[in-house]
This record gives structure tokens, sequence and C-alpha cells, in this order.
């Protein structure tokens, strides 16, 4: 197997510092000036630990220095060709690098990093025009890990290496590619977006026997979905339809030319009032419409999180007005069962709020199917 | 190691050096020959012609045939040949220690039973006999339907349904008939189910138009008594559940879940399919339910006889007794009767009054046993089971999630998924292996909640030493996931087909169940 590598040597550098991230060079210098080392390597080591004997059989291909040679090379590895990269590093050299090492027909490519280091990887890969085909694992090693790239810990991610190794690349999943806006966020603001979708191969762990059968979130079961939900659609409702791939399967079925990473509004006979449009339209076209309001949601990645990520526009107020009649989710089991600590998780910006739908809530999976999943602020 | 010593070793493990036959037989299409035949019919005399005239004639030209039936044309011994070899190219219930079918029941079916069935007086009964020429068939119902009624609790029963699927369809169509009944059958558009209890439930309340809710297990496995309170309302027309559930835990407190739905106004609809490990033990009346149903060809007994015929022991309490299916047996002045159910029934769920020779399959079956004999399987079934869980659980690797210490009913979903994570060997990896060594093996429902899973049931018909054989080959299994992994991941490798390439069946492009099918969807692309 061909693995690529590709390490953001300053991943988590921000987190003891309280910066609240690493992205440019700006925060780089000022971690560094707080005395914050980077933890990359100590990482990146327990990883090759975990994977063990497999990771000799493996043909490494990484950039150059401390964005991947440098780990290879301390864990006795050797590397079957380099990516040169400027040094010091920025997120432009994840780019590229990522995306020269998608073109030496790569595998899997592993990065080390935290959700600025995804975005990178997923727009690297893009360039490379294999963003929907090429499998991805994250080593966790930033401060923020919204997305669903990552494994649970370094030694989860070696493990996972060394059964992909040993048995061959499973089946791989949709897995979101969530990001917040840093500057935003350190003005005490947080706006995490999606920014589109990575492979992660599952784990046999994950895998079920009959998986190949039962593709978790195949167009099949989420355009099941979609048809159930469209067939109770009321034409004289306001319909906010967040992000996601299950989500989108309602717009295509409806043929709303609606957005896979934004909230678009509708009305119930499919008609687009606002496309990716922001918590201020939202909010006024729910003012403007006075008809019953429905949010249509499913959660993103494996955190569970129905509302508060990747969906921000949708504002306590919206909830409120929409209330638990009004809020629907929508995902196929699989994604449920895979969920962290098996429960839906509600982050509107008001907690008050969020606890008044703690217990349970009707998720739609299929086809008139329904089941009841725990909620839990 | 020679031969000998090889033989002894596998003695000692209990290893069978099982190979099955491999024939490379074609499809009985491919080997029809134009115009063989297998019976020769002698030309009609002209004396009876002349009498006879043209019978064909007094057919509707609309209903005869346009062309002969497309059939194989072969002689019969070549018929026989075809068959018996793919007969040996199989797995069948009487061949191997079927106890890796959880969920299924393989029990022992006797043999005397089926010759029975076959006598001339009772193969040869005609469903349109009048009932007067037929009193010793509907007295065997009527009978048989009394025993239900005993082993359920129920007052009324219906052996129309054949088959378990049609008895819950039955099941659910009494469901909606009753709630149409009350006026609230638009209100009341939502059955819930639990994701452990048998997906037929599920499927028959789609079938019948119902969305249907289902249930999660809560952390010890119990379905979850919080989500099912979360999910009854005025839209709840019914609870359909399984107790025990696939994973053979029972749920004691089905009582709190049946109240909670009739406080609702909701029905409760008991799935026995599987009702082995609560024969003289406990029942669907005394757990407060409307309906219930049983698999004659699980618990009671009859061939599971690859999809039927079958019967489904529809049971319900008096109030709901109106709607089941018509029509009834009746006992009048001491003569049995066909009579229609009344105008509230449900009608026909099947043609005439079922399957009778399964009927009197069952009946050998429990009259042999009386009712103690009953009481007695279950309490077999359940100690096998658990004598069989107490082995497997030895075995590095295996274990069966929820409900820790607690012991199971009549069979058990264990887990592979701490061999699985060792080796990388799947259950269902194991399941192909397993038939190298000559016996049946059921991964589970999907999904698979429970990672890598493996149901076995081991009844009540099966010896301690067939038990420690099976047991014997699931821990050479895992011994050899380990030792030589490689080997299990690419088994079959004593059985003339190897793995089936799944995918092809889920193809509606591609699937085939039909020689037509077949013939249209890949044989004219060349694919085949």
């Amino acid at each position: 197997m061909k693995i690529g590598l590709v390490v953001n040597p300053w991943a988590g550098i921000g987190g003891p510092a309280g910066l609240k991230g690493s992205d440019g060079a700006a925060s780089v210098q000022a971690a560094l000036a707080a005395c914050s080392l980077p933890h990359v390597p100590a990482r990146l080591a327990a990883m090759f630990e975990a994977c063990g004997e497999a990771a000799q059989a493996v043909s490494w291909y990484a950039a150059d220095g401390a964005m991947g040679c440098s780990a290879l090379e301390a864990a006795g590895l050797d590397v079957c060709a380099v990516v040169p990269v400027n040094w010091p590093s920025q997120a432009e050299d994840t780019r590229r690098a990522t995306c020269t090492l998608a073109g030496m027909g790569i595998d899997l490519l592993l990065f080390a990093g935290g959700d600025g280091t995804a975005r990178d990887v997923l727009q690297g890969l893009r360039d490379a025009g294999v963003a929907d085909s090429l499998p991805v694992l994250g080593l966790p090693a930033g401060v923020k890990m919204q997305s669903a790239v990552f494994a649970n810990h370094p030694t989860a991610a070696g493990q996972l290496l060394r059964q992909l190794q040993q048995h061959g690349l499973a089946v791989c999943s949709d897995a979101e590619v969530m990001d917040l806006d840093e500057d935003e966020l350190r003005c005490g603001l947080i706006a995490p977006r999606l920014h589109g979708y990575l492979q992660l191969p599952l784990s046999p762990k994950l895998t079920q026997g009959g998986k190949a059968r039962h593709v978790s979130g195949s167009g099949a079961q989420r355009m099941a979905i979609a048809r159930s939900f469209a067939e109770a659609m009321e034409a004289r409702s306001l319909y906010l339809v967040g992000p996601g791939s299950t989500t989108q399967a309602l717009l295509d079925l409806l043929g709303v030319d609606g957005t896979l990473l934004g909230v678009d509004a509708l009305l119930g006979d499919g008609t687009l009032l606002a496309r990716d449009a922001s918590r201020r339209e939202l909010e006024d076209l729910a003012e403007r419409w006075q008809v019953p309001l429905h949010l249509v949601l499913s959660p993103i990645g494996g955190q569970g999180l129905v509302l508060g990520r990747g969906n921000q526009q949708i504002s306590p107020r919206l909830l409120r007005a929409a209330g638990r009649r009004g809020l629907h989710v929508l995902a196929p089991p699989d994604k449920l069962m895979s969920l962290h600590g098996g429960v839906l998780r509600i982050d509107s910006g008001d907690a008050e709020l969020d606890a008044e739908f703690n217990g349970y809530l009707p998720v739609t999976t299929g086809y008139r199917e329904q089941t009841m999943w725990p909620v839990s602020v | 190691m020679n031969a000998m010593d090889n033989i002894a070793t596998h003695r000692k493990q209990q290893m069978r050096r099982y190979h099955q036959a491999r024939w490379d037989e074609p499809v009985i299409f491919e080997l029809s020959q134009p115009g063989e035949r297998g019976v020769l019919v002698p030309e009609v005399e002209p004396e009876i012609a002349q009498a006879t005239g043209q019978p064909l004639a007094s057919l509707p030209a609309t209903m005869r045939r346009q062309r002969p039936p497309a059939l194989p044309e072969m002689s019969q011994n070549r018929v026989l040949r075809h068959y018996l070899r793919l007969s040996q190219e199989n797995l069948g219930a009487d061949l191997n220690v079927d106890v890796g079918q959880g969920t299924c029941t393989m029990k022992y079916n006797p043999k005397i039973n089926d010759q029975l069935a076959r006598q001339p007086g009772m193969a040869e009964l005609h469903p349109r006999q009048p009932d007067s020429s037929v009193q010793g068939m509907l007295e065997v119902i009527d009978k048989v339907e009394s025993v239900m009624r005993e082993v359920s609790g129920m007052d009324a029963v219906s052996l129309q349904a054949r088959g378990g699927s049609q008895a819950i369809f039955a099941n659910m169509s009494i469901v909606r008939a009753w709630h149409e009944s009350r006026g609230e059958a638009a209100q009341r558009d939502e059955v819930i189910t639990t994701i452990f209890s048998h997906p037929s439930d599920a499927a028959c309340a789609k079938l019948v138009g119902y969305k249907v809710i289902t249930i999660y297990p809560d952390a010890d496995g119990y379905p979850d008594l919080a989500a099912l309170k979360a999910a009854v309302s005025q839209r709840t027309a019914a609870l359909v559940i399984t107790n025990p559930e696939d994973t053979g835990i029972f749920n004691s407190r089905i009582r709190e879940f049946v109240d909670a739905v009739h406080a609702a106004g909701g029905l409760c609809v008991y799935d026995q399919a599987n009702a082995n490990g609560l024969l003289g033990i406990a029942r669907a009346r005394e757990a407060g339910f409307d309906l219930c149903h049983f698999n004659l060809h699980k618990t009671f007994a009859t061939p599971h006889a690859c999809g039927g015929p079958a019967v489904g022991a529809v049971c319900s309490t008096a109030a709901l007794a109106p709607f089941l299916p018509s029509p009834l047996v009746r006992n009048k002045s001491g003569r049995y009767q066909l009579v229609s159910a009344g105008e509230q029934s449900i009608g026909k769920i099947s043609s005439f009054t079922g399957a009778a020779s399964i009927v009197l399959r069952a009946y050998a079956w429990i009259m042999n046993l009386g009712a103690e004999g009953l009481r007695t399987v279950s309490e077999i079934a359940v100690l096998n089971n658990n004598y069989m869980m107490h082995q497997l659980l030895k075995i590095d690797g295996m274990s069966a999630p929820y409900a820790p210490g607690k012991r199971r009913i009549e069979q058990v979903r264990y887990s592979w998924s701490g061999l699985a994570q060792a080796t990388g060997v799947s259950s269902e990896d194991i399941g192909l292996r397993a038939a190298d060594f000559g016996v049946h093996y059921w991964t589970s429902h999907h999904p698979y909640l429970v990672p890598e899973p493996a149901t076995i049931e081991p009844t009540e018909s099966y010896s301690r030493a067939d038990l420690d054989e099976f047991i014997g080959v699931m821990r050479h299994i895992a011994d050899e996931a380990r030792s030589n992994p490689e080997l299990v991941k690419t088994a079959p490798h004593n059985c003339p087909v190897h793995r089936v390439q799944g995918e092809m069946l889920d193809d509606p492009e591609r699937w085939a169940i039909t020689w037509r099918a077949y013939q249209r969807k890949l044989g004219e692309r060349g694919l085949a």
C-alpha cells in the first residue's frame, strides 16, 4: 500500500497559548514567543508505534522535512519519494504537497493537523481532482477538530493503518470537513462551516460484514429519506434546509438549486426563497412570511451535533420559532449508530433553549421510517 | 504429519474432514432436450376421442394457452439425477448440527409426521370437498387452535396464514380494521417496533400502510422504555415487538411497554414467531397483548421446507376476534363447519383454510409431547442455549454484548469484534469457513447493531455431543484466525460454490430469480 504523508508541523501550537488555533504566520510566531513547543512529532511517534511492523510494509511518500519526512525517519521508515516544500511552511505548502502526493498514485493520504489542515488537504485534493475518491485519514493534532476525518486518537490512527495495510482498504464514507473562522473565533464569534467532504476509510471495527451491500448513506438510502420527508411537506410552510449530503438529496428531489454546504430557505411547494442564506436573511424571511417554520437538519460528523456545527445561520430565535414540532432530523441509521457517545446534540448558542430538547427526537431514517434517538445537551 | 495422525488430530478436536460434493451441474433448463419426455402418454383411442369430442373447445379462447409452457424437457432418470446432485451440493437441516441459524429455531422435524401427512387420506384431500367429508381435518385444525389458545392465553385463533410473515400481515390488518371500526384509522398511522424485533414486523406494518418508528436498545440491551414513551402518541396504531428479542435477552418490563401503548389507545402485538423458550412458561395474555402469532415451522417442529408451505397461527383476544381471517372452523352440535367470520373480518389472508398438512404435523408433534412435554421442550432449549453460551464465551475474541452476567433465553447474539480487531477476520469470514466443516452459520439481520455478529440457537433437539461439535468448530476457526487468517478469509475451501458476489444480488438490473429473468438480464448480454 502506498501512503502519502503531510504534516502541519505547527498544528496544535496555538492551543496551550490560548490562541484558538494556529492559522497564520502571526499565530505561529506568537505561540513560539509564548514558548509553546510543537507537539506533532510525539503524536506521530505514538501513531507509528501503534501501527507496528505494518508500517514497514507501507511505501511512504511524504512532504519534506518537518512536513512529513522527519517523522518517518524518526520512526525508522524508508521514504520512497519526497515532495519539496518551503520552510517555514505555510498553509499553501500543505495544499501544494497534498496535490503533488495525490498525483503520485497513492492509495491513502495521511495527514497530521487540525481542522485548518483538513481544509488545506481538501483543497489540495480538489486541485488534484481526487477529493471525492482518494481515501484520507487525519491524525488528530490540532486545536480544533470538528471535522469527521480524524481518528479518535493517535493510537487508533496507528491501529487503523495497521488494519488497512494487512487487510486492504475498506469501504469509505463521506466525512465532513468543518472549520471555524479563526478571526471570528478570536472576536468571540463561533461560526464553524462545512467546507466539504473527504473519503474516510471505515475501520474494520465499524465496517460491517455486509457493508459493501449496505453502504451507509448510499444514494438510494438518502433518496428514500428525502422522499419520505418530501411527502409530508406542507405548501404554506417555510423550510430551512441545512447543509449535508442527506439534506442535499431532498433539494435534489424537489429540483431546488440549493447548496450542499449552506442553509437554503424554501417554501413547501419547492419555491426557493434564499440560497446559502445568512442568519440575518433567514430571520428576515421568517419574519416576513409568518407561516409555520420547519428546520430540516442532518447531524454533522461523528459529534452528533444537529445544530451548532456548520449551520450557525440557524439562530436560537429560529429554533424557538420552529419548536420541537418543526425540528426535523434526517439521517441514515448507520450514521446514527456511528455517533460518538451515541447521542444527538443541539448547540444553538442558547443553552436554556437547547435543554428544552433533551430527551428523544424522531429521526427520519428511511422511507416512512423513523427512530427515536436520544438528545442530550 | 501423516494421514493417520491427521485423522487422529481431527477426531480429537472433533473436526470433521468434510467436503461437499461438487457436480458442476448446469441449471435444469440448460439440460433440456427438445422432445425428451419423462412420461410418454399413450395416444387417445379413436373411440374415446369420438366420445369426448374436443374437451379443450369448452374453454374460452382467452383462457387457452397460445404456446406450450416453457418447461425443461427431460427423462425421469435425468431429473432424478439432477436434483439428487443439487441436494448433495446443499447443507440441509437433516445433514448438519443446525444450531448456527439463530432466530430460525432449527429443530428436528420428526419423519413420522411427514409420513402421516403423506398418507393418501391426507394427501388426497381437496380444499373444495364439502365440510361433511373433511370432519377429521377440521377437528385437527380445531384442536390445534385450542392448543394455541392455551399456549398464548388468547381467546381466538386462526391457522389460515401460510407463514409467519403472512400471520404478521394478518395481525397488522386486524390492527387497521380495529382502528377503522372506531373511526381512528386516519389518525393512527404509526406502528412502533424495536431494532432487535423480527424484521418482518416493520416490513408487514409498512406493507399495510403504516409509518414505522424503530426503538433502539438502551445501554443494557433492553428496548429503551423512555424512547418508547417518547414515540407513543395519539398517532400510535400499535406496538409490534418480539420478546426475547434477537439478543436472547428477556425483557421483564414488557408489561410497562404494553401499558404505555394501551394508555395512548394503541394495540399491542406480540411477535412469537419463535416462542421456543417460553412454552408453558410465559404467555402473551399475561403480558397484556391484544394479538400474537406463532410460526408452526419454528416452535412447533414442522419443516421449514425452503420457504414453505408453513403456517402462522394468529391469536387474538375476544375483543379482536371478530376481525380474524375468514372462514373459521366451528363445531356446531358435534359437526365441524367452516363458517364466515362476519362483517368485521379482514377477510381472506390466504386461499381456503391454509396449509392443512402442516397443521397435521404440528398436531402430531404436540400430542406426542403433551402439555408437560411442551414445557420440557422450552426448558431444554434454554438449558442448551446457556450451556452453549458458557462454552462459546471461553473462546478468546467472542463476546455476548449487553446485559453482562445475565442468562439468555433460547438464543444469543454474539459478537466476534474482539477477534476481528486482533486478526481482521470478520464474522462473515467465520461463517464461510464454518461451511468447510459442514455446519450452517448466520450473522444477523441488518443493520449490524452488534459488531461482527453471530446468532446461535441450539433448540432442544441437539445432544451435548452435537453442541460440543459445533462449539469445537467455532473454537477451531477462532484458532485459525490467529494462526492463519488468510485461510479463514479465503474460505470456503471445501464447498462447490465459493464466495457469492453479493453486489449482483442487490442490483435490480442484474438480479435474476427465474430462468426467464436470467436470460433477459444476463444471457443475452453475454454476462452469464
